[in-house]
């Protein structure tokens, strides 16, 4: 049985919508980068801030020096150029997730979700051969074109977009969204001039409609998606979705990278067709293709098309290994059995070990106490997406006990307006800051202090609360634990929003 | 036929969401009037009321250069109060010119650097508007300078400017009040229909406006002005001189905001009184539709009582800081205190629930975002 399900995970399928797909994220990308020339977020984000709120353990991330940072982006954006083009593919694959990671590492400030979806699914692409097609790799080296790949190279990439819709789903499932329609009830009362669905959004039933629609539509979309009968109804309202949200909310590429990815969950042959279609209707054939003819099948059924395509894929890879990666998938003998090899299993191990991550690592927050929108304890990497309208504000007390003498800074003297916003509503953050400070007196020669803070915060609405204990010196708290952290105040939930 | 009924069953759904929403009542409450009139009543006449206020007070310099004396320097320092006051209501608009023409900069930007204007005195050089602009630093210029020449020192100012036989003393006021003038009307001019029409940004957000790309947009800078001022009242104005953010466990009386014209109560409040007309759109004795409403037709209406509770305790107090600042600090600290826990209190309520509630953003970067 298992051997079974690891044959037809390894038989090839068409690499068409994976060698599309991976052209136009390749873009997605380096428009993402343009984006940091033209707005000069590499000056307000990464320069022009005194400090940084590095994550636990990558505290040596820092910006480079001088022009450094600009070389950094321009190389970003020739990587994903390398992406789209299937230039010297695993090295721009490497490069972009490699330098892109490295620019999310070095401010908590700037996490945002689609950020961290960029770095995994780079991550992953670096094992899956996506340049064998419709790449400049392929046009240099013939030896190196497919029209297929194994199949668990689809999977894996949606398994990382199913991953994200239902865990997006899952993180919906709170009394706030479920019963008082917030926050998006906050957010929609400010887009009420919006031509045609403005006036809806002034109906009391509205945000709650919404905020029931929105979290079914993160748990079931992939399933729809997956069901070749309401594809295209799916994918339909995924448009509808993303484009609703891109409109609404300031939330960058998201949508786009979203709405690109929705399509991995079409048969895998769907360019091919979608071609072919094109071309009869244009009436004339293209001299050149640039997706290889021979391998276009006529599947009347959109469901089938990946099982058959992959079974008409197999034989002919069993006999003639069409690639030098495709080597490997050529390896399963034709009884469907697979061999063992160490390589095989190390691959497996590393997989499974992903796969559970990417499930562990959204629900991790259950196992520390209290509301996770309110500690954020395991609220990062775990596609809380839109969950919350946090507001706080945060004052910090520095104390030297041996001369008596207390300070009260400033945090803006310090931070970007961006930072302080973001560091006044997470605790991590006020930490880190405590720490920062505690060490920024030690410098000038006034130490050891204390810091405590007058921390408070409104979620979704509510009448504001202490968000962190004033009595505790912060500055005796580990920064780096994966213990729950007594010091944030437990959040009072019988206030309605 | 199946398709065909398909494609009209989705044109179908379409043509009922766009025919519902015709029938709809659009937005019950109005934010685009809370825009028009927070400009029309509360921002332009602020404007005008300074750039009013600045002629005044060069008329009243000039007058006193030609012939120093007691009731000229009365009516100089009288203007230059009123002039104070009515910038101080003014600085809570950040938005847009106030920043692009960096007229807190020209304008009042204190402390004041003393040893700079004593320097600029001293010396040779002309003082003329290109002087004061160029070469001075934004603490060596504005009203805070003004203030400086105007009021009484370790001398009396009178006798300062009697004694001063190179008429340096005029030379400088007379400079520094044609480029607060200056700056004044350019600052005007930009929000002006006739002008740089800024007033359409705001009052067009969402539909014409390149400032603001949604109706929403201008409210939040409204309320991230307040946040950033009323916050400014606790940390410089009340908490520095408290002695709080140096450390010292002494009051430090030389880091109030008017140290010589002895207004920085009249300066705060002044400030707050800005905060209240912006959100309650109530200014020189006219009404209109305001934040308040706005917060009221969401069913906030607690947080608008909260907030005008918390606005009134905030005046109330330093109304009742009944000496100078820097004086109150030694002989009514305690009043001084009360004044700033109920400003943080403020600061507390604006910058949660009131953010909250209006669901505001950073107009700073869409990595804003999820």
């Amino acid at each position: 049985m298992w051997n079974r399900f690891c044959a037809h995970l390894e038989e090839p399928v068409d690499i068409a919508l994976a060698a599309v797909w991976r052209v136009l994220f390749g873009l997605l990308l380096f428009v993402s980068v343009l984006r940091f020339f033209l707005y000069d977020w590499i000056y307000q984000l990464y320069q022009q801030p005194r400090l940084f709120f590095p994550y636990e353990g990558f505290e040596w991330v820092r910006p480079w020096p001088g022009s450094w940072m600009t070389i950094h982006f321009v190389l970003m954006g020739l990587f994903a150029l390398g992406i789209a083009l299937g230039a010297w593919y695993r090295l721009s694959v490497f490069g972009f997730w490699l330098l892109f990671t490295y620019v999310e590492l070095i401010d908590k400030t700037t996490y945002l979700n689609h950020y961290y979806f960029v770095s995994l699914v780079c991550f992953l692409m670096l094992f899956i051969p996506l340049q064998r097609s419709l790449s400049v790799d392929a046009w240099r080296d013939p030896s190196l074109r497919s029209e297929h790949f194994p199949r668990w190279c689809l999977w894996l990439l949606r398994f990382q977009v199913g991953v994200v819709y239902f865990f997006a789903g899952v993180a919906k499932l709170k009394i706030d969204w479920l019963f008082y329609g917030q926050p998006l009830r906050i957010w929609l009362a400010s887009h009420t001039d919006l031509p045609i669905l403005g006036p809806w959004f002034v109906q009391p039933w509205v945000p709650m409609a919404m905020s029931w629609a929105g979290a079914l539509f993160d748990l079931t979309i992939v399933a729809w998606l997956l069901w070749s009968r309401t594809r295209w109804l799916a994918y339909a309202a995924v448009l509808a979705f993303h484009l609703l949200t891109w409109k609404l909310f300031f939330i960058g590429i998201f949508p786009w990278v979203m709405i690109l990815n929705a399509t991995l969950f079409f048969p895998p042959d769907t360019p091919r067709l979608w071609w072919k279609a094109w071309k009869a209707w244009w009436g004339k054939a293209s001299p050149q293709t640039p997706l290889k003819e021979a391998s276009v099948k006529s599947a009347k059924d959109a469901d089938n098309a990946e099982e058959s395509s992959s079974t008409e894929l197999a034989s002919q890879a069993d006999v003639v290994p069409s690639s030098k990666e495709g080597a490997a998938s050529a390896s399963i003998p034709s009884d469907g059995t697979v061999t063992w090899s160490w390589r095989r299993r190390l691959a497996y191990a590393v997989v499974g070990l992903y796969i559970v991550l990417q499930v562990f690592l959204p629900l991790r927050h259950w196992f520390y106490p209290g509301e996770v929108c309110w500690t954020e304890q395991g609220f990062r990497f775990s596609w809380k997406v839109m969950l919350m309208e946090k507001n706080g504000t945060v004052d910090f007390w520095v104390s030297h006990p041996p001369t008596k003498r207390r300070w009260l800074v400033t945090p803006r003297a310090y931070l970007t307006a961006l930072q302080f916003k973001m560091m006044s509503t997470q605790p991590d953050m006020i930490l880190y800051f405590a720490h920062w400070l505690a060490k920024d007196f030690a410098r000038r020669g006034i130490g050891p202090v204390e810091v405590r803070v007058n921390a408070f915060a409104s979620l979704n609405g509510r009448p504001m609360q202490r968000l962190i204990d004033p009595k505790v010196d912060l500055v005796k708290e580990p920064w780096i634990t994966l213990r729950a952290r007594p010091w944030i105040e437990p959040f009072r939930r019988a206030t309605r929003p | 036929m199946r398709r065909i009924m398909r494609i009209l069953g989705a044109f179908g759904m379409i043509g009922l969401v766009v025919l519902g929403a015709s029938c709809l009542q659009t937005e019950a409450f109005d934010r685009r009037k809370v825009l028009q009139d927070t400009a029309d009543i509360v921002i332009m006449p602020m404007l005008r009321g300074f750039v009013e206020k600045a002629q005044a007070l060069k008329v009243s310099a000039e007058a006193l250069c030609k012939s120093p004396d007691e009731a000229g320097l009365k009516a100089v320092q009288d203007a230059w109060k009123e002039a104070k006051i009515s910038w101080k209501k003014l600085e809570v608009v950040r938005m847009g010119p106030s920043m692009d023409l960096r007229v807190r900069s020209f304008v009042d930007w204190w402390p004041l650097q003393a040893d700079g204007i004593d320097q600029a005195l001293a010396g040779t050089d002309t003082l003329d508007v290109k002087y004061i602009e160029d070469t001075l630093g934004s603490n060596r210029r504005g009203l805070v300078a003004v203030e400086y020449l105007i009021f009484d020192r370790d001398k009396p100012a009178l006798q300062r400017l009697q004694e001063d036989t190179t008429g340096r003393q005029c030379m400088f006021l007379q400079a520094a009040l044609s480029s607060i003038e200056t700056r004044a009307l350019a600052y005007e001019q930009a929000w002006k229909a006739d002008g740089g029409n800024y007033v359409s940004e705001v009052t067009q957000a969402g539909i014409n406006s390149k400032a603001f790309p949604t109706l929403q947009s201008p409210i939040d800078q409204i309320i991230n002005d307040v946040v950033y001022w009323v916050e400014n009242v606790e940390q410089m104005k009340l908490a520095a001189p408290l002695g709080k953010k140096s450390g010292d466990t002494q009051v430090q009386p030389t880091q109030v905001e008017s140290l010589w014209a002895k207004v920085s109560n009249e300066a705060m409040a002044a400030n707050i009184e800005a905060v209240s007309a912006l959100l309650s759109c109530t200014f020189g004795g006219k009404t209109g539709t305001s934040i308040y409403d706005l917060l009221n037709s969401r069913g906030y209406t607690t947080l608008v009582e909260k907030l005008k509770k918390h606005i009134t305790d905030a005046q109330d107090a330093i109304k009742a800081i009944s000496k100078p600042l820097q004086e109150a600090l030694v002989s009514e600290k305690d009043k001084v205190e009360a004044a700033y826990n109920a400003v943080t209190e403020l600061k507390k309520v604006l910058a949660t629930e009131a953010s909250s509630a209006l669901g505001t953003v950073l107009n700073f970067t869409d990595n804003d975002g999820d």
